[in-house]
């Protein structure tokens, strides 16, 4: 643990450093310095190194052990290969673009050797004496220090401001890991305008932008010839511009999966169900977010599907093709519900199938409703009687409408009712 | 007198106290309190929240003129700091933790109104309980959900025969009372308290104690009993349903337990699930503040009820 002094280059602030890990030197301009510690044969050299933006090593200087000597410019700058020792991975490098400031007028690419006669005069100048240019206070600088929060940055990073104007919701990705350095790193012209430009083109509505970049801040990482080669491989399997729009829309994700992946996912629709290749697409236009779910927990409701709850195999393909999402929900809640619908309603597999909706809904609401209507004495959904109910009315429409049409009561005797159960 | 507020903020400083809920069967207290939560905060965020407070930026050089500017402050900015009321921000407790198959009056407090509760839990009011039950059977976890274990026969039992059983275990109770007072029993002030009108609650913890028993519903094999105690949990009355058969020379299961009245609060006050937003608890925050100024704090080990609670008894 070595206490060096580092000196920003470009607005000569001088701060201490401790050279066992990285630090960030702040810069009104383009440009971050890390140090990191560089065991070489001889002796242990510090390695600073400046970065531009597109994160390659412009600069490094050299910092002998023991010296209390500022950071000499080892005056050759490197070419595009990283053939630097570098030890660790400068993965926490913060890099923040700063919004135009004004600067004072006179700040331009000094002489390294007028600044460190600055410093050394700094450091033998009586505090206080009354400065000699005023124009010295300009050069201290606010430090730009780890945070747990991404607001800290924001009002000097004009990035995260065109983020935030778009309507993408910050504060949700910091809560995921990696997502807040990875995003500090990019810059908007290099990085990002591309990205969202290949987005509006694609179909997805500028006011919908800020959720869909909230929802995948990822794919700024992938590349723009692989995201056009995916979009092309949807077109050669006959969906329409109109369709890929709603499907990225729809689930950011998909555009993170490689075509193999995408193309293996479509098969294996196509295979459990039975389905044509027009019925996938319905499928998965229908509910794009089924098509990138995690593949376990779709076999495993398929088989409750199936096995548990006694469909057959073209129940299952109409189920499939009026409500996807049943594969989407949560397992154990769907088999409650089914208990409850086909065991005490008495309801069977071909009338649910006709009426898919009531799967779909909250088991409270399907309880509720049949109770009420039990002690009313109205609960019949066989359709060859008289009085016949339909399964439908039971999850739709609000509880007045219920009420007055369906249980010909009102609104605060289904209430006392609901306080006796 | 109905005040509109649509300033959340405003919204915020109202929602402190304590207040009524129907809890649904099948829900645990912690799902319960959880999405009471979420729907307040949901309900807090769609109001008009602060707004950002503006940044101050000094720009330019001492030497040239330096600029003082008022600038937008992203920092404050809902997107970046998150919404402005997050379900960490609202304290939530509850006077009494209801089984997961107790339905019925329930009653919780918000933010400041958590002191309230405890208030509430000391205070040792009468819970009065609606319990079905139906002989013939008996399961392993003594409610409807569990396994039989057990199976007899249930036509010898009459009305008269229960009513009979439940006096019983009535009086056992009024007997015992006096041991939970804390009171000396040849003592003047054990006297008073037996003599006096009203009944008699125990000073501290004490098991489950029964104050009233009375038939709701008989029709073999299904009954219903109207129960009134204090200290009570969902296992104390489902062993009760148990117990009763038993005497009775057959088996019970216990089918449904919904507490209809917690001290001053009935179900008239209680809000069902539908209401759970923040409008309608506000509204029963102020309709709870007469019935909570009414319950009597706990003194000595000689407390007695009000007339009024003994005579809806």
């Amino acid at each position: 643990m070595i206490m060096m002094w580092m000196q920003c280059r470009r607005t000569t602030t001088v701060l201490t450093a401790m050279c066992s890990q990285h630090t960030v030197v702040p810069c009104l301009r383009k440009g971050v310095l890390t140090c990191s510690y560089v065991q070489t044969k001889n002796h242990r050299k510090l390695v600073v190194s400046g970065f531009d933006c597109s994160d390659n090593i412009t600069r490094t200087n050299t910092l002998l052990h023991k010296s209390r000597s500022y950071v000499k410019d080892s005056a050759h700058d490197l070419d595009r290969k990283k053939n630097l020792e570098v030890v660790n991975n400068d993965k926490e490098v913060k890099l923040v673009s700063f919004v135009g400031e004004t600067l004072p007028s006179h700040f331009e690419d000094s002489n390294w050797e007028n600044e460190m006669n600055l410093l050394k005069e700094f450091e033998t100048r009586d505090v206080l004496a009354p400065l000699k240019d005023t124009h010295e206070i300009d050069l201290v600088s606010q430090e730009v220090r780890p945070t747990f929060n991404l607001a800290a940055y924001i009002n000097r990073s004009a990035t995260l401001q065109e983020m935030v104007r778009l309507g993408v919701d910050i504060s949700k990705w910091e809560k995921r890991k990696g997502i807040s350095s990875y995003i500090l790193k990019l810059d908007l012209e290099c990085d990002m305008k591309q990205h969202l430009m290949f987005l509006h083109d694609q179909g997805v509505k500028p006011e919908d932008l800020g959720r869909w970049l909230t929802i995948n801040p990822l794919i700024f990482r992938e590349k723009i010839e692989d995201l056009d080669a995916r979009i092309n491989y949807l077109k050669a399997v006959k969906f329409t511009s109109d369709e890929i729009a709603r499907l990225i829309s729809r689930n950011p994700h998909w555009l993170l999966f490689s075509t193999v992946r995408i193309d293996n996912r479509l098969g294996f629709f196509q295979r459990s169900c039975d389905l044509s290749r027009d019925e996938v697409r319905v499928v998965a236009v229908k509910e794009p977010r089924l098509i990138t779910h995690n593949l376990h927990h779709i076999k495993r409701t398929s088989i409750a599907v199936t096995e548990e709850m006694g469909f057959d195999k073209n129940e299952m393909k109409s189920l499939m093709l009026s409500t996807p999402k049943l594969w989407i929900a949560h397992g154990p809640s769907l088999l409650r519900k089914f208990d409850y619908l086909h065991n005490e309603m008495g309801l069977s597999h071909s009338v649910l199938v006709k009426f898919p909706k009531i799967l779909q809904s909250r088991e409270f609401r399907i309880k509720q409703r049949h109770q009420y209507l039990k002690t009313l004495g109205r609960a019949q959904y066989d359709p060859q009687k008289p009085n016949y109910v339909s399964p439908a009315s039971l999850v739709e429409g609000n509880d007045l409408k219920f009420c007055s049409d369906i249980a010909k009561s009102t609104v605060h005797d289904y209430n006392l009712f609901l306080k006796t159960l | 007198m109905l005040k509109i507020v649509r300033y959340a903020p405003e919204a915020w400083n109202m929602l402190q106290g304590v207040f009524c809920v129907y809890k649904p069967a099948d829900m645990t207290m912690n799902h319960l309190r959880k999405v009471l939560i979420g729907n307040l905060s949901r309900d807090l965020n769609l109001l008009k929240t602060r707004p950002a407070t503006p940044m101050v930026a000094i720009e330019g050089s001492v030497t040239e003129n330096l600029v003082v500017k008022v600038t937008e402050n992203y920092a404050d900015h809902p997107l970046v700091l998150g919404p402005r009321y997050q379900p960490k921000d609202i304290k939530l407790a509850w006077a009494h933790q209801l089984d997961k198959n107790i339905s019925g009056v329930c009653i919780l407090g918000v933010n400041s109104g958590t002191k309230g509760t405890h208030k509430v839990r000391e205070s040792q009011l009468i819970r009065s309980y609606i319990v079905s039950g139906q002989f013939g059977r008996t399961t392993d976890t003594l409610f409807n959900d569990g396994k039989v274990i057990g199976k007899s026969t249930y036509k010898h039992v009459t009305r008269g025969r229960l009513m009979r059983t439940l006096m019983t275990i009535q009086a056992g109770h009024q007997r015992s009372a006096l041991h939970f007072l804390g009171l000396d029993p040849q003592s003047q002030e054990a006297y008073e308290a037996l003599s006096a009108d009203g009944l008699v609650r125990p000073g501290e913890k004490s098991p489950p104690l029964i104050y009233a028993l009375k038939i709701v519903d008989f029709n073999l094999p299904d009954f219903t009993l109207e129960v009134s105690c204090i200290n009570e949990n969902a296992v104390y009355l489902q062993h009760l349903v148990h117990d009763l058969a038993l005497r009775l020379k057959t088996t019970a299961v216990c089918t449904q337990m919904r507490c209809i009245r917690y001290g001053p609060w009935t179900l008239q006050h209680s809000l069902l699930h539908k209401h759970w937003c923040l409008e309608h608890i506000l509204d029963n925050i102020t309709h709870s503040k007469p019935l909570f100024k009414d319950i009597m704090p706990k003194s000595a080990s000689l407390v007695m009820l009000k007339n009024e609670q003994s005579k809806e008894l």
